[in-house]
């Protein structure tokens, strides 16, 4: 506890947002920016360049669009959770669908829908990266 | 329905019901007028033409040959000779009517007996006959048993007085001294109205 | 009417029938006996003689005449009124008379009384007894007459045709016996056929009704059927807007506050600076304008998100386990956040009464009641409009049976009987634009009536208000769709 509690006052946590809407990313970017001080956040635009970002990198939360081209939100996060257990892992969906919803809340640690207020979104980083 | 309509429906039944008893007691009130008769000698009449069986009774039938009653009266007759016992001499008198006479027959059960045809009304008036179906029943002995008809009213067949009469009197032929019995004879004029 | 009823009605239509076919018979009996007779006395007793003397026969003239008068009531009212009592009495009597006439025209012949025997019988036919009542009168006053016209038939010591009579009377009377029987009988059978005719007629009738109601039935599902199809397709097309709107607002919002706070920095940095804004026309209006042009996009984004997350409630059934919660102290706090809505136009009263625990979706729940409230505020408020004068709310709570019943009553304008069958369909609004989506009625009856398996009706009355009835069943324990 106390290790991890020291490697994050050197080391912000890092913080990975998937979506394959370019928009979306900009916009969470522009607002995100505020809190660039405590965390270390990166972009992905569809799950091809998010799996090769998490190759590159150890990141300590996957923030992930439901449907996506390609592998899903749901199919990405069961891939993050094999390859980096440590990871929280997040929905944020836009979908109204019930399958996603039962999906989405098998595999990540919790699910927030679109819109997300800002404040929503930071205080369900905060709550996860804390535990 | 209306008073009217039933008064008119009550009156049509009542005046319908009237015309139907008149027309019936009509036709009742003619089947049983008797005819006219006349009498008979008390013995055969020795003036009489008919032959006479001397060993059996004689039974001599006045017929008017077109009369349709007169079938009646023979179907009668022909009812007491099958129902009789004793021997009986059927003698039928002709009287000519309309046709003459001569055609006329009995039927085919009393076809042997004689037939006489009376065309002067001569045999007629000796046994008092004046009406077609009358008949005269001598016994053996040449006493008379019966005159009049055998039929119980015009035209009409069937058990009547006339003919239990006469069976009477030929069962009861040895009783000389019981009277002629009578009756009313029924059927058509044999002579025209003088 | 009832069976027994129409039963007796079967009867009385079947002796009419009876009756009427019957009476044609005798129509042409009567007709054939009079020319039989004529023909008869024309060939066996056409003339009478008086020696050489002819005229004719009495009888010829009495088969045309006697005969023709006889027939003439009989067959007019035969005619007329082929089942009248009147008329078959007639008949009766009138063939009777034929019997005595025909047996006058063969002169007495024995074969001729079987007439007698045959008309009993043929009169039997009726199948009304004491038509052979009238007939053996009539009988029995031919030979009285003729007692009295033609004694030797029936008087006369020496005569057997005395007890002939006797023995005639005997066999009429044998015959009567056997045909009223007869008649009873036939009868009984008519009326046991009307009985059981009248039985199946009710059957049949019953089932017709069955089948009216079944119908009615079916109808009822068909309609119910046919809104939860509609309910349906509009659950698929939010579920789209939904995914599609979602996305675009998510990040609308962001840029929104985020350029909010960038303003706002840029703003009070800038404005340390005299000469930063030089150049800007109107700067004045710029600044004050600025900061409320974004706060009224965000609120126009909220709104939009408001808008699209009730549609959602018809996209897929909440995940949220159900939980057995106290209804009261829901709405209790549910007209608190409502008192904003009626406060002005109304005052709320609150009758809640004794309620079990019950299984829900509470959050769903308070919505519904917060849309009715709201509703019924709103319905107030464009009655009372700005005159001062207030409407009343009453939210009453209380179980009946199985169903824990909330009604929310309004004292507002009622709703137009044209429009009740419209108010559950999504989209549908009264409100001017900008006050109601069209979607809180509609949400209610999905919350309602699909999740909870509940029911949501209404009564309404034009001007006086409308009452809202939820209820929800208590013990049922619902499962969630999985």
């Amino acid at each position: 506890m106390s290790e991890r509690a020291t490697e994050r006052a050197t080391d912000r946590p890092k913080i990975l947002f998937v979506d394959d809407d370019p928009q979306l990313l900009a916009g969470l970017r522009s607002v995100l920016r505020a809190d660039r001080a405590r965390w270390d956040i990166s972009f992905a635009q569809g799950s091809d360049e998010a799996l090769a970002q998490l190759a590159a990198a150890r990141y300590d939360a996957v923030v992930s669009d439901m449907r996506m081209p390609g592998l899903d939100g749901a199919e990405l996060l069961a891939l993050v959770k094999q390859r980096v257990p440590a990871a929280r892992r997040v929905i944020l969906s836009g979908s109204a669908d019930s399958d996603d919803a039962l999906r989405a809340s098998a595999i990540a640690d919790a699910v927030l829908t679109k819109p997300c207020p800002v404040r929503e979104l930071r205080a369900a980083n905060e709550r996860l990266l804390a535990t | 329905m209306g008073s009217f309509a039933r008064g008119a429906i009550a009156f049509a039944v009542a005046a319908w019901c009237g015309a139907v008893g008149f027309g019936v007691h009509a036709i009742y009130a003619y089947s049983t007028t008797p005819g006219a008769r006349g009498d008979a000698e008390a013995r055969w009449p020795a003036a009489s033409a008919l032959p006479r069986d001397p060993g059996a009774a004689t039974l001599v039938m006045f017929v008017h040959p077109d009369c349709p009653c007169t079938s009646a009266s023979v179907a009668e007759l022909l009812e007491i000779t099958r129902a009789t016992t004793a021997r009986l001499q059927v003698v039928f008198v002709v009287a000519p009517g309309a046709s003459g006479g001569g055609d006329w027959t009995p039927p085919a059960e009393l076809a042997r007996s004689p037939r006489v045809l009376d065309l002067d009304a001569r045999e007629a008036r000796l046994f008092g006959a004046q009406t077609s179906g009358h008949v005269v029943l001598y016994d053996a002995a040449g006493r008379l048993r019966f005159a009049g008809g055998i039929t119980g009213s015009r035209g009409h067949t069937g058990d009547n007085i006339g003919r239990q009469a006469v069976l009477g009197a030929l069962a009861d032929a040895s009783n000389a001294a019981s009277a002629a019995a009578s009756h009313d004879v029924f059927g058509c004029a044999l002579e025209d109205e003088p | 009417m009832t069976e027994r009823a129409r039963a007796a009605e079967l009867l009385v239509d079947a002796r009419e029938r009876v009756y009427a076919r019957t009476s044609r018979m005798f129509l042409g009996l009567f007709v054939g006996q009079w020319l039989f007779a004529i023909a008869l006395a024309a060939v066996t007793s056409p003339y009478a003689f008086e020696g050489s003397t002819r005229s004719v026969h009495l009888h010829l003239q009495l088969a045309i005449f006697l005969g023709g008068a006889i027939n003439v009531l009989p067959c007019a009212l035969l005619v007329a009124r082929p089942s009248w009592w009147l008329t078959r009495h007639c008949v009766a009597a009138v063939q009777m008379l034929w019997s005595a006439l025909l047996i006058v025209l063969t002169g007495g012949r024995i074969e001729t009384h079987f007439h007698v025997f045959g008309s009993l019988a043929f009169i039997a036919f009726y199948r009304d007894w004491k038509l052979l009542v009238t007939a053996t009168i009539v009988v029995s006053i031919d030979h009285l007459a003729r007692g009295v016209w033609w004694p030797d038939s029936v008087y006369g010591i020496a005569n057997p045709e005395w007890w002939r009579f006797l023995e005639h009377a005997a066999w009429v009377t044998f015959e009567d016996v056997v045909l009223v029987w007869g008649c009873v009988r036939g009868v009984s059978d008519l009326r046991e056929t009307a009985d059981r005719t009248a039985e199946i007629e009710h059957a049949k009738g019953r089932v017709v009704a069955i089948v009216d109601e079944r119908t009615r039935e079916l109808r009822a599902s068909i309609e119910q059927l046919a809104r939860a199809k509609k309910l349906e397709s509009i659950g698929r097309l939010a579920a789209g807007v939904a995914h599609e709107i979602n996305t675009p607002i998510q990040f609308v919002g962001d840029s929104i506050d985020f350029v909010g706070h960038a303003v706002g920095e840029l703003v009070a940095a800038a404005s340390r600076r005299r000469d930063a804004f030089a150049g800007v026309d109107d700067l004045e209006f710029v600044l004050a304008e600025l900061p409320r042009a974004l706060a009224r996009a965000g609120e126009g984004v909220e709104r939009v998100a408001s808008i699209v997350r009730s549609m959602k409630v018809f996209a897929h059934p909440d995940r949220t386990e159900m939980a057995h919660v106290d209804l009261n102290a829901a709405i209790e706090s549910t007209t608190v956040i409502a008192r904003n809505e009626y406060r002005y136009v109304a005052d709320l009263e609150l009758q809640l009464g004794e309620l079990p625990p019950v299984c829900c979706h509470v959050g769903e729940i308070n919505q519904v009641v917060l849309n009715m409230v709201v509703n019924a505020a709103h319905a107030i408020e464009s009655v009372v409009g700005a005159s001062g004068s207030r409407g009343r709310i009453v939210v009453a709570t209380f179980r009946d049976r199985g169903d824990a019943c909330i009604d929310i009553t309004d004292t507002g304008a009622g709703i137009p009987a044209d429009l009740r069958d419209k108010v559950f369909d999504p989209f549908f609004t009264t409100k001017p634009a900008g006050k109601g989506t069209g979607q809180g009625l509609a949400m209610a009856h999905a919350v309602v009536v699909e999740k909870h398996r509940g029911s949501l009706s209404f009564d309404s009355e034009l001007g006086a208000g409308t009452t809202f009835h939820i209820r929800i069943p208590v013990v049922e324990q619902l499962e969630v769709a999985a």
